[in-house]
């Protein structure tokens, strides 16, 4: 399979849970640049399932980048 | 206190443009290392978590093992209540050009409609230049 960009990929799926496998990354700001889509789902429960059997370097990314609509960050922990 | 409130808005309205937040939230990449593999995953900066929180799957897929003895686990204060949840180090967590080594963690999960998968909390921010910087301009504002 070939190497896409990151953002290529993610803009191919719709409110989906993707496994990437990272070829290339931005080491200075941590940003993975292209990969190769391993697995896709709804579920992110399958994609944890799925990534367990990776040994190399993934990324784990939902294809969307904010909330659903009517939904806010309210985030808090202090242990 | 008058003069506080002028200052303070006239602070937001100068700077309020120039801050522009599409996803409502700061999202970076972060990088966990771990004996067994590498991971990347996205994360919210989070100004109000004491602890830098990551899902209990990526700790395992890295190679490293959940506590379950009761020494080992944190009450967390969340949103939703307070949870008992796992502390653990891990060796490294890289993100925003920095390395931070030794970095205590809170094992949690948000829920699946989130787009990022952790919180990178006060105890990765300190370390970060920018955010030092950040913290002295708010103290400098409060002390006004």
């Amino acid at each position: 399979m070939q190497s896409k960009k990151i953002e290529t990929i993610r803009k191919r799926f719709q409110r989906e849970w993707l496994l990437i496998a990272i070829d290339r990354m931005d080491d200075s700001t941590t940003t993975p640049l292209t990969g190769r889509l391993l697995a896709h789902s709804s579920h992110r429960d399958e994609i944890y399932r799925k990534e367990m059997k990776y040994k190399r370097h993934t990324l784990t990314v939902y294809s969307e980048d904010g909330f659903p609509k009517g939904y806010a960050a309210a985030f808090y922990e202090k242990a | 206190m008058d003069f506080q409130r002028v200052t303070l808005r006239h602070f937001m309205k100068k700077h309020s443009s120039l801050i522009k937040l599409p996803e409502g939230i700061i999202s970076v990449y972060t990088q966990i290392v771990g004996p067994r593999a590498k991971r990347t995953i996205k994360m919210a900066l989070d100004t109000g978590a004491s602890f830098t929180m990551i899902p209990p799957e990526k700790i395992i897929a890295v190679g490293h093992e959940i506590p379950t003895s009761q020494e080992r686990m944190v009450r967390v204060s969340t949103a939703s209540g307070i949870e008992y949840v796992p502390l653990v180090t891990i060796p490294s967590l890289k993100c925003l050009g920095i390395t931070v080594r030794n970095l205590k963690v809170v094992c949690h999960n948000l829920p699946s409609e989130s787009p990022v998968e952790g919180l990178l909390g006060l105890n990765f921010l300190i370390h970060l230049p920018a955010f030092i910087e950040f913290f002295q301009k708010i103290y400098r504002l409060k002390e006004l």
